[in-house]
């Protein structure tokens, strides 16, 4: 009995060991299951320059100019995850609209589901409504898309939906007839139904430079963490001078912001 | 070799099944009287389908001063139906607090014929044009979610929303579709005009010179059965840019500038003022402008362009002539159906 044991015993080492290395890798996950789905969620967090961002806090920019902002609203849609290899996942369309509202935080953290599991490694988005949804049937526009719920961000004379508001006081700005020096940002223009027009449809494109990408399992929810520096959409690709451009709605020179606001978002990093 | 022929005779069955019909289906517009002298409309009638209850709360909504910030206008307080459903009187429609729009208010008829809507085109579909009156701070200055909570608490609203779609839940989207269900149903088509066109009356002598001129002259633009082929242009009318643009607002194109849709003119005698800022109170004002006051411009239409001096000339008894036409075109029934009245106790279904 004893030498038998003695003589088993090896491969009962082994064979346990085998089993806890197996054990191992499936709770680390390294390789998912066909057809295994799990979550992903990104949070978009606001800065200016370097510091925090706060509704109504008065910042100073380059220019001297003096800003704060009241409000803060965007769209961020079709939401694309791509991998290592160059493949992606294309986050389905009912799926892929979200209105990023700052004075509402828990806006500013978006979840997606049925994720297929995998690592990913980079993410693109657009800003905006693309023009599809812009024309669609009023029985598609659910959610945030609803122009009873999503807080103005929709022109109703010229049907589109507002994709990026950004509003505030800036003693620059001009003072009208309430005595208030107001600057309004009202971004839009999908690019017409009938007739060309304005297209401030901007892709964003991201994807981390070091570090792991998300892995995304059943058990696991990756968060990918976004910073959004707001001050970017006055010093971006080109100063908008608050003094000058106080209200810019859907007019070209709102390109010149739609420009600026691609260069608003960087991927920070990932927490697995 | 016969497999092959088979299954394309398969493929193309499924090719044709899939095809849509050039006329919408018999049953998706039940309860609607298309004419048959009409083109196929161009609504989708099967993502709104007519119902009598989602009519007639269509119809409430219309007339309901709720609708308004502080609920003392309604649509039907600048469509009146017995001016085809336009502010008859004023030249720019007087809204809340008696703050003047920049236009003239639209009549509104045969909407399901209509691609595209207001004076500048900036609305493509019928069921998002409530939003834009709902919204507009010299129309009702209200918002579509304060709408639907004052609905939501009046005593009647749950119920009738109910009836018609067998909840009782106030959603933009039901709110909009039973707006439009009502528009929808407006439909013009009864006027002495249609008649001859049917072969059920004939023009007199005046009228039959009229609509002779009118082809010749005016037809390129007010064309067809429906009175407008619903493109932009400027027919000279002299506007401050800096205060109207017409399209070029919503295309932001200078081509475009000083260009709005061509109306339609069906009940035209009875839908004055005209023009987009309803700056002609009479029909003969009207044809005075087209033969002497069409200014030119860059974006003057071509058409307008033909002779020595922009316009359309016109004799003093060609302008008669045109007029006899233009009021064969009002149609009694339509203004006078209590189907779309605001008191309407003796409309039984
Ligand atoms: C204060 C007056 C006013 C009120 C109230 C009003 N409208 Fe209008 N309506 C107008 C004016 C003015 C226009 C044309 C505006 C333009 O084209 O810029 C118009 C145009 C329209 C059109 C476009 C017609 C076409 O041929 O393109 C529709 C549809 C319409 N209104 C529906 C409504 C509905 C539904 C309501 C109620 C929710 C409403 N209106 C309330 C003044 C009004
Ligand atoms: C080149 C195209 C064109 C031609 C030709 C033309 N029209 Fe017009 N018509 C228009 C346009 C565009 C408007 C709207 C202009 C505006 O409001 O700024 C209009 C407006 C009108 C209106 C006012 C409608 C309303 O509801 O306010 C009347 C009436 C009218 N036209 C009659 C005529 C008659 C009669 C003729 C022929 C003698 C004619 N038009 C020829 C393009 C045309």
């Amino acid at each position: 009995m004893y030498t038998l044991y003695k003589r088993v015993s090896p491969y009962l080492v082994a064979l346990s060991m085998a089993f806890f290395f197996l054990s191992c890798t499936n709770t680390d996950n390294l390789e998912p299951e066909p057809n295994e789905v799990g979550s992903l969620s990104i949070e978009f967090e606001h800065l200016v320059g370097g510091s925090p961002f706060d509704l109504d806090n008065e910042y100073q920019r380059a220019n001297g100019e003096t800003f704060s902002v009241s409000t803060l609203n965007y769209y961020v849609s079709n939401i694309i995850l791509s991998k290592e290899d160059g493949s992606t996942f294309v986050v389905p369309q009912e799926k892929s609209y979200f209105l990023i509202r700052n004075h509402t935080p828990e806006t500013c953290l978006i979840t997606l589901d049925s994720i297929p599991a995998d690592t990913y490694t980079g993410i693109a988005f657009t800003i905006g409504v693309d023009s599809l949804r812009s024309v669609s049937d009023i029985s598609k526009r659910t959610g945030v898309l609803d122009p009873a719920q999503n807080e103005g961000m929709y022109w109703t004379w010229n049907s589109g939906y507002i994709f990026f508001m950004m509003e505030g006081i800036s003693s620059e700005a001009p003072e009208d007839p309430t005595g208030t020096r107001a600057f309004r940002f009202h971004i839009g223009g999908f690019g017409g139904y009938e007739s060309a027009t304005l297209n401030n449809l901007k892709d964003i494109n991201l994807s981390i430079h070091h570090g792991e990408g998300a892995i995304v399992r059943k058990e696991k929810q990756p968060k990918i963490h976004l910073i959004v520096d707001v001050l970017k959409v006055l010093d971006g690709l080109e100063d908008v001078s608050l003094e000058e451009n106080a209200t810019v709605m859907f007019n070209p020179y709102s390109s010149v912001i739609a420009e600026n606001y691609t260069q608003l978002f960087t991927l920070d990093h990932i927490h697995n | 070799m016969r497999s092959i022929y088979s299954l394309l005779f398969v493929v193309w069955i499924f090719i044709t099944a899939c095809n849509k019909p050039e006329v919408a289906p018999v049953e998706m517009v039940k309860g609607l009287d298309l004419p048959d002298h009409f083109p196929s409309p161009v609504y989708d009638f099967s993502a709104n389908p007519y119902k009598e209850e989602i009519f007639l709360l269509g119809r409430d909504l219309f007339y309901e001063p709720k609708l308004s910030a502080n609920n003392t206008i309604a649509c039907g307080s600048c469509h009146l139906q017995s001016n085809a459903f336009t502010h008859h009187g004023h030249n720019v429609s007087h809204g809340i607090n008696d703050q003047l729009g920049k236009r003239n208010a639209l009549p509104l008829f045969n909407l399901a014929w209509q691609p595209i809507f207001f004076w500048d085109g900036g609305v493509p579909n019928l069921d998002l044009t409530s939003l834009n009156a709902l919204h507009s701070p010299v129309e009702m200055d209200e918002r579509i979610e304060n709408v639907l909570i004052k609905l939501a608490e009046d005593e009647k609203y749950p119920t009738r929303f109910e009836e018609a779609f067998g909840n009782a839940e106030i959603t933009s989207q039901r709110f909009l579709q039973a707006l439009s269900q009502f528009m929808y149903s407006m439909i013009s088509s009864q006027s002495k005009f249609d008649k001859v066109q049917l072969g059920e009356a004939s023009f007199w002598d005046d009228e039959l010179k009229g609509q002779a001129l009118f082809e010749q002259k005016c037809s390129p633009c007010h064309a067809g059965v429906l009175l407008t082929d619903f493109s932009f242009r400027n027919n000279g009318l002299p506007i401050n840019h800096d205060f109207e643009r017409g399209r070029e607002e919503i295309t932001l194109s200078e081509a475009d500038r000083g260009k709005f849709k061509v109306p339609s003119l069906r009940n035209i005698a009875v839908t004055g003022p005209y023009m987009h800022d309803g700056r002609f109170r009479t029909l003969r004002q009207v044809l005075d402008f087209y033969s002497t006051g069409v200014q030119s411009s860059e974006t003057l239409d071509p058409l307008l362009q033909a002779e020595d001096t922009p316009g359309i000339a016109l004799s003093e008894i060609e302008k008669t002539q045109l007029i006899a036409f233009l009021e064969t075109l009002t149609d009694y029934e339509f203004i006078r159906d209590k189907r779309f009245s605001e008191t309407n106790d003796d409309f039984t279904k």
